[in-house]
């Protein structure tokens, strides 16, 4: 019999090569390293039990993050720091523990998320490619080809992005965005950037960091 | 620019990039300045077929133990991604360092299966280096090859500086070691070569010259600048006490076999006649129980795997395996970890090994009676009774099971039609042997799949000798079998028939075959394992363009006397054993196994002095 079921939010950084690792490869790793952990972790019940874990925001293939999180649950009370060394001690480089908490707010609370970008252009283009972005925030509406389970629809996503901040860097073109995210509305960043580059120049090369996950007033994810 | 930095736009336009990037848990990182040796462990397909093969983890372990050796793994890029390092200049690079292989000291591939020939020569040519062993001049890289199809490596022997013959645990140190001194002493690569010869094992195909007859078979193989005229296979003495891997490299893409895995024993009492591993890794040895328990706990420690499978050619015949399975069903269990058992026979079980597999066996029910008649199961020395194969299906639907998986060969010798009609009888006995069932399970039907793959001839079996069937004849048999299927709750199954005559002509092949490999590589043949990829027209037309003739490879009989192509490498059994054991198969007579009575085949040579163990006699 299980006397006590502690839910557990752990907060994670996945950077460098550990970027090229898909959602469904991320989950993979996650079980794997609980497993190595000496945790009491709760399992589903049933016939076929399976280590209880989910992800409130997965992140696409190819993008940076500083704070993703994960949910699973504990059996025993358990200081969290212990938890959070213990993880640290087994997850593959490339994965980072930030913290681990109580969970606060429950995944459907997440409204936004914030983004770095980096466009690479060479120098001569910086400064029109700057001028084309702003552009692209200036006007009402900025339609794109949305792909969903039922097919292809023309969303504009201009209510559900908003440009923080923009300017050139030594490599090309810098931006602070933030972005609708959550499991009604996702705004993922490559959409922005096909909209993006529906009138200028694909870029030489493209970095996505997720800097933070926000619920509707904007408050950090917790 | 660091090659990881001009990764990066590449690895965004590729399928699965995690392939490409290493990173994964247990990958072994070394700081470059404190090692003197780097070494390229090199499989020649795809990352989720190389992180498959517990071979290579032996070996990646072996080496990255001793401080002064990083050794690095190395996979075939997908089209996709060979394209982009094509296009961008990308060679070939280490997935530890992600630096280029071409700077490393060793490049060491291992050769699991002939189809793979081209794409160790796209290899090296990805790394930016010369495929041909000749035009690469300076001691190092030194590129090495081993793995079973290294038993006839002359279709290779141009592009590869040396083999390693047999098993490559000790072997591999030995070469580095022998390295160390030649970079010391500033040996030249002929120096090194020709001191590796002497290394018991080590096949150094330059320091062999090969004549051919008018009709194209060899003449004579002669040793030069004091080779041995004889190169004879390492085995590890003691397998018990050989170093097995702690942990493994833990991916995060899935592959093909994601989960620990022990190897048993290695080598099988069996004998059956078409296959290879049962001859060229004799003489059987195991590891005990105990010894094998503490392997599993370290890998699942350390990898988090919720799976651990017990490898080796045939797992039911480790003598160890109750008392295996009672050391570690405790704690599997607790831990809710699943033992995999492939390649079992069920058919030898005892009743409490049965109530043991039945706890941890989920998987489908498979059988390998590889011949559909009892006279041409005789032939291949197969033992398994139509008998056995009905009552275990019996005992396997009364518990549940509605499918099961059969899986045949064709064109074996001695093969006639009534045997090829016979894997359609035998299937459907399965099938009536099901609704002959008062007690078979309710409201469901069976399903039977007849699997049904090429005969291809191998070196060192007692096959060696047989020509192998042309794709028309093994179209006429695929024909004739399907004319003979009556029920719907039976469906076939097949192998390509080309690929197959490709593996029998490299099988048993000569050097003359390498320019051929050239030809169709540069035509661009790689990757031939996976049908997408695989062209025979290529392989044809390079065939014709340096005039040799496929057929004379694949469909021609040898005389017991003809000098092979790997005449002077010696893998223990006796070239005697294997002609009357082809007699045997043509009287369609039994051979006992290794441990009802030892056959005498030779491979008690490989012991050293005195040490022969059982069931092996002097
Ligand atoms: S020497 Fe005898 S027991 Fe040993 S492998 Fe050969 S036939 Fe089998």
């Amino acid at each position: 019999m299980q006397e006590v079921m502690i839910p557990v939010r752990l907060f994670f950084s996945k950077t460098g090569r550990a970027k090229y690792i898909s959602h469904l490869d991320t989950m993979r790793t996650f079980t794997r390293a609980f497993r190595r952990t000496s945790l009491p972790l709760w399992y589903t019940q049933g016939f076929n039990p399976h280590l209880y874990m989910t992800f409130p925001l997965p992140l696409a293939l190819g993008v940076e993050s500083l704070r993703e999180a994960v949910d699973f649950r504990l059996v025993q009370e358990m200081d969290f720091q212990r938890v959070a060394d213990e993880m640290a001690a087994v997850l593959p480089p490339g994965f980072g523990v930030v913290e681990v908490a109580p969970p606060v707010m429950p995944a459907s609370a997440i409204a936004w998320a914030e983004y770095e970008i980096r466009l690479a252009y060479p120098e001569q283009e910086r400064e029109a490619m700057l001028f084309a972005l702003e552009g692209l925030f200036d006007k009402p509406s900025i339609d794109v080809v949305k792909k969903t389970k039922k097919g292809e629809t023309l969303t504009d996503i201009r209510p559900h992005a908003a440009l923080l901040d923009c300017k050139v860097d030594e490599n090309g073109l810098w931006m602070r965005v933030r972005l609708a995210a959550g499991s009604t509305l996702n705004i993922s960043p490559q959409l922005l950037l096909e909209a993006f580059q529906k009138h200028t120049r694909p870029a030489d090369s493209v970095k996505i960091l997720r800097t933070a996950i926000l619920d509707a007033e904007r408050n950090p994810f917790a | 620019m660091s090659l990881e930095a001009r990764l990066e736009p590449i690895l965004e336009q590729v399928q699965k990039p995690a392939r490409y990037i290493g990173g994964e848990l247990n990958s072994v990182v070394k700081d470059p300045s404190r090692v003197s040796v780097r070494y390229a462990l090199c499989f020649p397909d795809l990352y989720e077929i190389g992180m498959s093969h517990l071979g290579m983890k032996i070996l990646y372990s072996i080496k990255n133990k001793r401080e002064d050796i990083w050794c690095e793994r190395v996979f075939a890029p997908a089209a996709d991604m060979e394209a982009k390092m094509r296009e961008h200049q990308i060679p070939l690079y280490g997935l530890e360092s992600l630096e280029p292989i071409a700077g490393f000291d060793f490049i060491g591939f291992s050769l699991q299966y002939e189809l793979c020939y081209t794409t160790v020569l796209n290899m090296l040519d990805l790394a930016g280096l010369p495929v041909r062993s000749k035009d690469r001049k300076s001691l190092a890289p030194i590129v090495m090859a081993g793995g079973p199809c290294a038993c006839n490596p002359e279709p290779l022997a141009d592009f590869v500086d040396l083999f390693v013959l047999g098993e490559g645990e000790e072997v591999n140190l030995e070469l580095i070691d022998l390295y160390k001194q030649a970079k010391e002493e500033h040996w030249s690569k002929e120096e090194y070569l020709r001191r590796a010869s002497h290394i018991p094992g080590v096949y150094v195909p330059s320091l062999y010259q090969v004549t051919y007859r008018e009709d194209g078979t060899v003449r004579e193989i002669v040793p030069l600048d004091g080779a041995p005229a004889r190169v004879t296979k390492r085995i590890i003495q003691n397998l018990d006490r050989v170093e097995f891997p702690e942990s493994f490299v833990v991916p995060f893409i899935d592959i093909v076999h994601d989960r620990s895995m022990l190897e048993v024993q290695r080598g099988c009492i069996r004998g059956c006649r078409f296959c290879q591993a049962g001859f060229i890794y004799r003489p059987i040895r195991d590891k005990r129980p105990e010894t094998l328990n503490r392997d599993a706990l370290n890998l699942s420690r350390t990898s988090g795997y919720d799976e651990v499978s017990l490898t080796s050619l045939s797992t039911s015949d480790y003598l160890g395996l109750e008392e295996l399975l009672d050391q570690m069903l405790p704690w599997t269990e607790e831990q809710q970890i699943n033992i995999a058992l492939p390649s079992l026979r069920i058919d030898n079980c005892s009743e409490k090994l049965m109530a043991q597999i039945a706890k941890v066996r989920k998987s489908g029910l498979t059988f390998a009676p590889e011949a559909g008649t009892q006279r041409l199961r005789d032939a291949i020395n197969k033992n398994l009774t139509e008998e056995e194969i009905l009552s275990t299906c019996r005992a396997a639907f009364r518990s549940g099971y509605t499918a099961v998986k059969l899986y045949f060969m064709i064109g074996l010798p001695t093969e006639t039609m009534e045997d090829v009609a016979g894997i359609a009888d035998l299937a459907q006995k399965v099938v009536d042997t099901f609704y002959r069932m008062p007690e078979k399970p309710k409201g469901k039907g069976v399903q039977v799949t007849v699997s049904v793959s090429c005969f291809v001839p191998k070196p060192f079996t007692p096959f060696e000798f047989e020509p192998q069937d042309t794709p028309e004849q093994l179209r006429e048999k695929q024909k004739h079998l399907l004319a003979h299927v009556r029920s719907r709750k039976i469906s076939v199954k097949y192998h390509d028939s080309d690929t197959s005559v490709l593996e029998a002509v490299l099988a048993r092949g000569d050097r003359r075959l390498c320019p051929v490999l050239e030809s169709a590589w540069r035509a661009g043949s790689r990757l031939d394992g996976w049908g997408e990829h695989f062209s025979m027209e290529r392989w044809n037309q390079a065939f014709a363009q340096h005039g040799l003739d496929p057929a004379f490879y694949a469909h021609r009989r040898r005389d017991y006397g003809e000098v092979v192509p790997w005449s002077h490498l010696d893998y223990g059994v006796s070239r005697r054993f294997l002609i009357a054991e082809n007699k045997k198969a043509w009287k369609s007579a039994v051979t006992p196994n290794c441990r009802e009575r030892c056959s005498g085949c030779g491979a008690a040579a490989l012991y050293s002095d005195g040490e022969v163990k059982p069931p092996c006699k002097k």
